[in-house]
Order: structure tokens, then C-alpha cells, then sequence
């Protein structure tokens, strides 16, 4: 073949796939269309969250307010959702369209058969490294909505700036001795999750020092940051950064260690069997839609599609959006609570 | 006692059998799923394998630590509540101390509040560190000690005395009220001191209200789940029901198994001691209230009425003014423990008062309350009354029924109920609905009216209905006029307890629930998921008003008809 020929093969080669491609986009966007509109026919979707609800109320209201669907909701805490849906799903009794959970949660259910595949969705393209990969998009089943991320907390009252801890081996400092409350590391949640995380990356040694600072262990988050503002204690980790907002004017200041903020996320699917599929796969993939992720970073979230805050005051970005560290993935999570059962129970 | 039992008219076999029915659905089927569970590698509904390894678990130190500990707990706590139940509600039922009408209802409100509420109260006033409680030591004695830490096996039983007493209160002070003096004045006559009649007469007269009443609290001991929690893990101390909660919530994957088999073993064991009870007060005659008219007297206390007086009121104040009075400051203040006048608010009222959820929560828990409090007394009433005053067949067994929902942890007894309802053929339109939520709530609370009630005609004389039937009388005319008619301040008692152990629960009522039936429990977890404890609170204390109200009514009824000062 001539150079010429060559030239005028690749152009038609690259326009048929132009075409190609419009086509699909084209019949996708038709596709997607008629999974609005059957969706709106549903009439209703029904949300199981194992999530705090006021991370959800507004993505919610966003939801309904576009396409005119209501959204019910019914929550608990991660293992009763858990329970809930497999009793369901085993005695055919699907009320549930949608599941919200926390990372290991919701990847557990998914390989119990909790979920079901979502198919394409548009908005998952939007996608952000390392949002779009397992652990998060998994299997194409779920898909993160709003990373959590732990801090360390401070009472400002008790730790002078030149004191304050800068990263989390920091907190093995003599000084810290009976003075830090901790998530409990042997629950399920971010206590155990970063404790995991620091058994693999620092050492069962470190681990062990850290329980002989005689740190006190709590199971309610809620507790822990009373106990921290009143001066109890002068530390608590790991500390969910978007409760700053709840702790407005309390002695508490939240510092991102040096080494990042250890994370999670609360991950989103369709239900086996969802008697609204329809209605739950837009409610999917309206959660990685710009204006519910813009929402979510608002929230002081990390925002999977990449959005940026417009709401957030510039003090609180580095710690609400400052550098991550690691996450605990569900294989690694079951390696490591067998050695932090025999430390800590 | 046998001789005299009142051999009812209608079919006894028909009239067990409908019990059993009833209460086989209500209590043993949710158990039997929760059996089938322990003894399943996995639960209902998914492939597995029956094992033992659920129950092979249980069998380490680390659980026998537990359990030890669990054991220890509870009966400490019941022995010391129960001690100052009896003298409280002796004080107030009994003796002419002051303004006993009012005492009485004061004493009974911690039994109210949201036990996460006053957890978080007590965390404020008895932490070792910066707690009022403390700092109030301090300043007073110059000390650089805390002598109070909440946070302790003794803050565990402390927190947990806060409900077991008013509750243990509630269930002695009718009893007390119900006794017929003449005994004691008989006692009394024949030379025999006040004290000697209290020990002698009184006491033993109220042996089956007494070791019901033991036997309800201990076991709600052993299932006590926030005091620990709250005051235990912080520290260290795991009891049997933390270690429920961890095996089912806080693990990856929840194991049922493991939960499922430590619950049934301490079923095993509460279910011994239920047994003992009943060998305790077999062929004994308990009989205080007759057809010989009498009036209820009141104990002429003299100058140690203003003792008795000061008691009582020492008593509210540490369990209801210190705690309450915690809340009730900071429910003003934008946090719980930081009052400065740039923290005042009244933010937290208006957001309870605008949330849709809240007052959505509140009807549904209403209509569940009154519904659920009435249909458990009914049955409770029945279930109680063939248990202690007929020779039907079976009796014994319906008896057991019903006390197993009581030793059953809530958390795992909830589960139990999720699984029941789902398998049930489709046709039986339960699951999903607000039926499911009022068939749990029957039979959670039929133990304590089966209980309540169970004291109530121990002390009924067989006399009255004998006389009823002499006069023809038929048995649904004489249960009616008769033991009810008798026994209704029980009954009243009961509906209460019911009422306000329905707007609690939350363990079945959050497997349960559908959109649009929400319960108030479930609202105040939302909320305490976002983290408004402050509003929690505000809720907390509206429910206190709200037994205030209840009481005050059921009190100034209880006034009228046996015409109490």
C-alpha cells in the first residue's frame, strides 16, 4: 500500500471509530434515558444506610429535588443493616433499593451477595485516583460516595502549639502517658482501621508501646470528644476531621500528621433483588454527580470525582482535605485483628 | 394452697392451648430461630453446617473472666438495689412521711431517661479528672485526690442501681400499699418490736414479690449493656453483653454463632434460677388480701418521719437533681459541660421541636405504646393469672414461656425476631410492618406484666372468687370484677413499666422498622449517630415529663379508690 493509501486508511479507520463512538455514546445516553425515566415510573427509592444520616440529608434532598423522586431511608448501625439486608435477600424479601456502608461493611455484604451489579453508569467516569480502582469501585458493584479520614485531635487547653504532636509516632512520647483516649482498636471502625494500618506500617512493637501509654479506649465517638474538650484527656485519635464542624468553639484542634491522614469511605450500591432498580441505580450514580460530591467536600469530605469546596473556610482545607497515608483494605483488616485481639484483649 | 386453687369453668385444655399458641409465636419461636443460629455455621437462610463451634467458644478464660465479672455485677447491683427499693417504697407505702404522693414520683423518674443520657451526665459529674463531684471534694477539703471515678466496676453498679431501683420501687411500693395491716398489728399486739414484725411478718409476707422482683433484676443485670459500655470499656471491663455487642457489631462479619451460643448459656443458667425461685415459694400461702374488709394504715413514725423524709429526698437528689439537673443546664448551652454565656442556646429545643423525624417518631411510639403497654398488661394478666390461681395442665409451661424473652440479651433477642418474621410465609403479612414492631414489643414485655401481675394475686384470698361463683358469678365476671378489679394498681404499674420499656427499646425496634413507622429509639439513635447528644437530652427529659404526667394521673386514680393520703 502507498504512503497515501496508508494516510487515507488510518483517517477512515479513526473517523469509523469517531462514529463508532458517538453511536455508543449516543445509544448509552438513550440507554441512560430510559433508566430516568423508568426510574421516575418506579416512583420511589428506599436507602438502607449504615451511614450517619446528616452526611446523607442534603445529597438526599439534592436527589429528590432533580428528579422528583422521593427517597426513604431507613437507618441503623453497619451490622443491623448487614443483618437486615441478608435476612431480606435470603427469605425474598427485598424492601431495600440501596445499600449505604462503611468500606468493609459494604465489601463484605458485596461478597455475600448483598449487591448486585449497577451496569454503566455515567458518573463513574468521574472517578479520581484511587476511587476508581479496588478497593473502592469494587467489581462494579459499589462505589465510594465520601472518604472519611482520621486525624489526631488536641485540647487546646492542654497542649500548647509547640507541644501538639506532629505525627502519629508521636503519640509513643512519655509525656502523652495516661493522657490519650482512643477509638477502640478490637471494633469494627476507624480505631481498629488505623490501628491496622499502623500495625503493618510501624511495627508490632509500636503497637505494643502505644497500649503501654495506658491509653483509655472508647466505643462512642460522641463520648470521646466530650471527655477530649473537658480536658480528660489531652489527645484523641483517630479523629473523624469533618466533626470539626460539630465542635465549633470547643477546645478541640485537629492536626494531620506528618505521615497523612488514615481513611476510609462510606461506599454506595444497588441491592439484589431492589424492588426499584431503576430508581436505585440513578440514586448510585447521582451520589458521584458534581453537585452532591461539591456537597460531600463541603461536608469536609474527600470528594471521589476530584470537587473542590466553595463553602469551606480556608483554615480547615489543609485538615479536612490534607495529605491521606493508607487504608485499610478488608484482607489486610482480617490479618491484622488477630494480633490486635491478643495485644489489646 | 392447691386445695384452694379456683377450678375455672370454661375448657382449661382450649384455654392453655390459646396460650401456648400465643405465646409459642410471640417467645419461643423467635428463640427457637435464635437456637437454630447457635447451633448453624451460619444463620437462617444461608447455606452452612451444624457445629458446636458457637458454643465451643464460650469455653476459654477470656469468657469465663466475663462471665465472672457479668455475675459479680448484677448481683451486687440487685442485692444493694434491692435493699433500698424495699426501704424506699416501705418508707412511702407505709410510714406517714411527708409529702410521700410527690416522693413517689420523684423516686421513680431516673427509670425513665434514656440510659445514654444519664451515661453521660454521670461521665460529667463522677469523672475522676475534671467531674464536678470531684471538684467539689477538692475544694472543700483541700485534697488532691478524686474519690469518685465513674469510670470503675463501681460506676458500672452505680449506673445501673439508677434504673434497677426505681423500677424495683415500682414493683414493691403496690405491694406494700396491697397488704392488709392486721397481720403486723397482730404481730405487734403479741409483743413483737417494729422490727421484729418488718423481719417477721412483713418480709416474709412479700416473699414472692420479693424474689420475682430479685430474680427480674438480676437477670436485667447480666443483660445490662450501656452501663458497661459506657463506664466499663474504657477501662477494660467487658461483660457478657459487650461481648455480644462486639461479637455482632464489631467484628467484620457479625457472629451470630458465638452470640447466639453465649446467650443461650446464660439463658441455661438465669433459667436454674428461676427454677430455685419457684422450689423457694412452692406450698407456700402468701395471702394478704381477703374478702374481711380492712383499711391500709401507715406506720406512725413520729419525729424519725422527718429522718425517713430527709432519706427519701437525699436519695432524689443524688439520682434525679444531680443527673437531670445536668442535663437540664446543659440542654441550654450549645455543648453539654461548657457554660459560658457565649454557649447559651436554645438551639437544641428547636431543632427536636422542628424535626420532622422526632415528632413522627413520637406518634408512631405513642399509638405502639398504648397499643403494645394494654395488649402485654391483657395478656400478661391472663398468663399470670392461670399460672397463680388455677390447677390447669400446662400452667407451669405457659409460666416459662413467658419468663424467656426477659433472659434473653435485647440485641440478640431482636435478631431473633428479624429472623421469625422474615421466614414466615408471605400470606402472613408481618414483616415490613408496624405489626412486627407490636408483636416484639407483646413479647419483650409480657415478662414483667406476667411478673407485676403474678405478685399482685399471690396476695388475692380465694375467698373473694369462691364467693363470687357462690353468688353465680361466671368465671369471666369473676376474673373481671374480681381479680382485676383487686389487682388493678398492679395492672396500672405494669402498663407503665410496659409503656416506657416500648419508647426504649431499640434493639428489635431497629431491625424492625419500616419507612413511615420510625419509633422514637430510632430517632434518638440518628441523633446520637450525628452527634447531637444535646439533643438527645432534650428528648430525654420530655420523656421525663412526660411520666411525671403519667404518674401524677395514675397516682391521683390510685388516690381515689383506696383513698391513700
Amino acid at each position: 500500500m502507498s504512503k497515501l493509501g496508508k494516510i487515507l486508511g488510518m483517517w477512515a479507520g479513526a473517523l469509523a471509530l469517531t462514529l463508532i463512538g458517538t453511536a455508543a455514546h449516543a445509544q448509552s445516553a438513550a440507554e441512560w434515558d430510559q433508566v430516568v425515566a423508568a426510574a421516575k415510573k418506579e416512583g420511589k427509592v428506599v436507602v438502607y444506610s449504615g451511614a450517619a444520616p446528616n452526611s446523607f440529608k442534603r445529597a438526599v434532598e439534592l436527589f429528590e429535588k432533580a428528579y422528583g423522586i422521593p427517597v426513604e431511608i431507613l437507618i441503623g448501625r453497619g451490622a443491623e443493616i448487614r443483618e437486615r439486608v441478608r435476612t431480606e435477600r435470603s427469605f425474598n424479601r427485598n424492601i431495600g433499593d440501596v445499600l449505604i456502608n462503611g468500606l468493609s461493611t459494604a465489601i463484605g455484604q458485596t461478597m455475600a451477595g448483598d449487591v448486585q451489579d449497577h451496569g454503566p453508569l455515567p458518573n463513574v467516569a468521574k472517578l479520581i485516583s484511587p476511587f476508581m480502582d479496588p478497593p473502592f469501585n469494587h467489581t462494579d458493584k459499589i462505589v465510594p460516595t465520601n472518604p472519611t479520614s482520621w486525624a489526631i485531635a488536641v485540647n487546646t487547653n492542654l497542649v500548647k502549639p509547640a507541644d501538639e504532636p506532629k505525627s502519629w509516632q508521636d503519640l509513643l512520647d512519655p509525656k502523652w502517658k495516661g493522657k490519650i483516649i482512643y477509638d477502640n482498636p478490637l471494633s469494627n471502625g476507624g480505631g481498629q482501621a488505623s490501628m491496622a494500618i499502623f500495625l503493618e506500617k510501624f511495627g508490632r512493637e509500636w503497637v505494643e508501646k502505644f497500649k503501654a501509654q495506658q491509653v483509655t479506649f472508647s466505643d462512642q465517638y460522641t463520648i470521646a470528644h466530650q471527655r477530649l474538650a473537658r480536658g480528660e484527656f489531652a489527645i484523641y485519635a483517630p479523629f473523624i476531621v469533618s466533626e470539626t464542624f460539630n465542635l465549633k468553639g470547643l477546645p478541640i484542634k485537629g492536626i494531620v500528621p506528618t505521615e497523612g491522614k488514615t481513611y476510609s469511605s462510606q461506599m454506595v450500591g444497588m441491592l439484589t433483588g431492589a424492588p426499584h432498580p431503576n430508581a436505585a441505580k440513578l440514586f448510585v450514580n447521582y451520589m458521584l454527580g458534581d453537585e452532591v460530591q461539591t456537597n460531600f467536600a463541603d461536608l469536609g469530605y474527600t470528594s471521589v470525582t476530584g470537587k473542590v469546596s466553595t463553602t469551606l473556610p480556608e483554615e480547615l482545607k489543609p485538615l479536612m482535605h490534607g495529605k491521606l497515608f493508607d487504608i485499610m483494605t478488608e484482607d489486610r483488616l482480617q490479618k491484622a485483628i488477630p494480633i490486635l485481639e491478643q495485644i489489646f484483649k | 394452697m392447691r386445695l384452694g386453687r379456683y377450678k375455672p369453668a370454661p375448657g382449661p385444655l382450649l384455654g392453655v392451648g390459646v396460650l401456648l399458641l400465643i405465646l409459642g409465636f410471640l417467645a419461643a419461636y423467635p428463640l427457637a430461630m435464635l437456637l437454630y443460629g447457635s447451633l448453624h455455621s451460619t444463620p437462617p437462610g444461608t447455606p452452612g453446617e451444624f457445629n458446636l463451634v458457637g458454643y465451643a467458644k464460650i469455653f476459654s478464660a477470656h469468657d469465663a473472666s466475663v462471665v465472672f465479672n457479668t455475675i459479680a455485677l448484677a448481683f451486687v447491683k440487685t442485692v444493694l438495689a434491692l435493699g433500698l427499693a424495699v426501704l424506699l417504697a416501705w418508707i412511702v407505702a407505709r410510714t406517714d412521711t411527708p409529702w410521700r404522693g410527690t416522693l413517689e414520683v420523684l423516686i421513680t423518674l431516673p427509670f425513665f431517661i434514656p440510659p445514654i443520657v444519664t451515661a453521660m451526665s454521670w461521665g460529667m459529674l463522677g469523672n475522676p479528672q475534671v467531674g464536678l463531684i470531684n471538684q467539689v471534694w477538692k475544694a472543700v477539703t483541700g485534697s488532691t485526690s478524686s474519690p469518685i471515678n465513674v469510670y470503675s466496676y463501681a460506676g458500672i453498679v452505680w449506673h445501673m442501681m439508677q434504673y434497677s431501683i426505681p423500677f424495683l420501687f415500682l414493683f414493691i411500693v403496690d405491694i406494700f400499699r396491697a397488704m392488709d395491716p392486721s397481720l403486723e398489728e397482730s404481730s405487734r399486739m403479741s409483743g413483737a418490736s417494729k422490727l421484729r414484725t418488718f423481719r417477721s411478718i412483713t418480709l416474709i409476707l412479700m416473699m414472692p414479690a420479693l424474689t420475682s422482683s430479685f430474680i427480674l433484676s438480676f437477670v436485667r443485670g447480666i443483660e445490662s449493656f450501656e452501663s458497661a459500655l459506657f463506664f466499663g470499656t474504657p477501662v477494660g471491663i467487658t461483660v457478657i453483653t459487650t461481648e455480644i455487642y462486639n461479637a455482632i457489631n464489631q467484628r467484620q462479619g457479625p457472629d451470630y454463632q458465638y452470640a447466639t451460643a453465649l446467650s443461650f448459656t446464660i439463658l441455661a443458667f438465669l433459667f436454674l434460677l428461676v427454677l430455685v425461685q419457684w422450689r423457694i415459694l412452692r406450698g407456700r400461702t402468701f395471702t394478704t388480701v381477703t374478702g374481711k374488709g380492712y383499711t391500709p394504715n401507715v406506720m406512725r413514725l413520729g419525729a424519725w418521719r422527718w429522718v425517713t423524709f430527709g432519706f427519701c429526698i437525699l436519695f432524689f437528689f443524688v439520682t434525679v437533681v444531680l443527673p437531670i439537673g445536668q442535663l437540664l443546664i446543659g440542654s441550654f448551652f450549645r455543648y453539654m459541660g461548657f457554660y459560658s454565656a457565649d454557649m447559651l442556646t436554645l438551639d437544641h429545643y428547636q431543632s427536636v421541636f422542628k424535626n420532622s423525624d422526632f415528632w413522627r417518631g413520637f406518634r408512631n411510639t405513642m399509638l405502639l405504646g398504648f397499643l403494645g403497654a394494654t395488649a402485654t398488661m391483657v395478656l400478661g394478666s391472663i398468663v399470670a393469672y392461670v399460672s397463680a390461681r388455677t390447677t390447669w395442665r400446662g400452667r407451669r409451661l405457659i409460666d416459662a414461656i413467658a419468663w424467656l424473652p426477659w433472659m434473653m440479651p435485647g440485641m440478640v433477642l431482636g435478631v431473633g425476631f428479624l429472623w421469625a418474621f422474615a421466614i414466615l410465609p408471605h400470606s402472613i403479612p408481618i414483616y415490613g410492618t408496624i405489626w412486627a414492631l407490636l408483636l416484639a414489643y407483646v413479647a419483650l414485655g409480657t415478662p414483667v406484666s406476667v411478673r407485676v401481675m403474678n405478685g399482685a394475686y399471690a396476695q388475692l384470698g380465694y375467698d373473694l372468687e369462691e364467693c363470687s361463683r357462690v353468688h353465680g358469678g361466671s368465671w369471666f365476671q369473676t376474673f373481671w370484677r374480681i381479680i382485676v378489679a383487686l389487682a388493678w394498681p398492679s395492672f396500672a404499674v405494669g402498663w407503665i413499666l410496659t409503656f416506657f420499656g416500648i419508647m426504649r427499646e431499640l434493639s428489635a425496634s431497629v431491625l424492625l422498622y419500616s419507612v413511615g413507622s420510625e419509633v422514637l429509639s430510632v430517632v434518638l439513635l440518628k441523633l446520637w449517630t450525628n452527634g447531637a447528644a444535646e439533643q438527645v437530652s432534650v428528648i430525654g427529659l420530655m420523656m421525663m415529663i412526660l411520666v411525671v404526667l403519667f404518674r401524677a394521673v395514675q397516682l391521683r386514680f390510685l388516690n381515689r379508690r383506696i383513698g391513700m393520703a
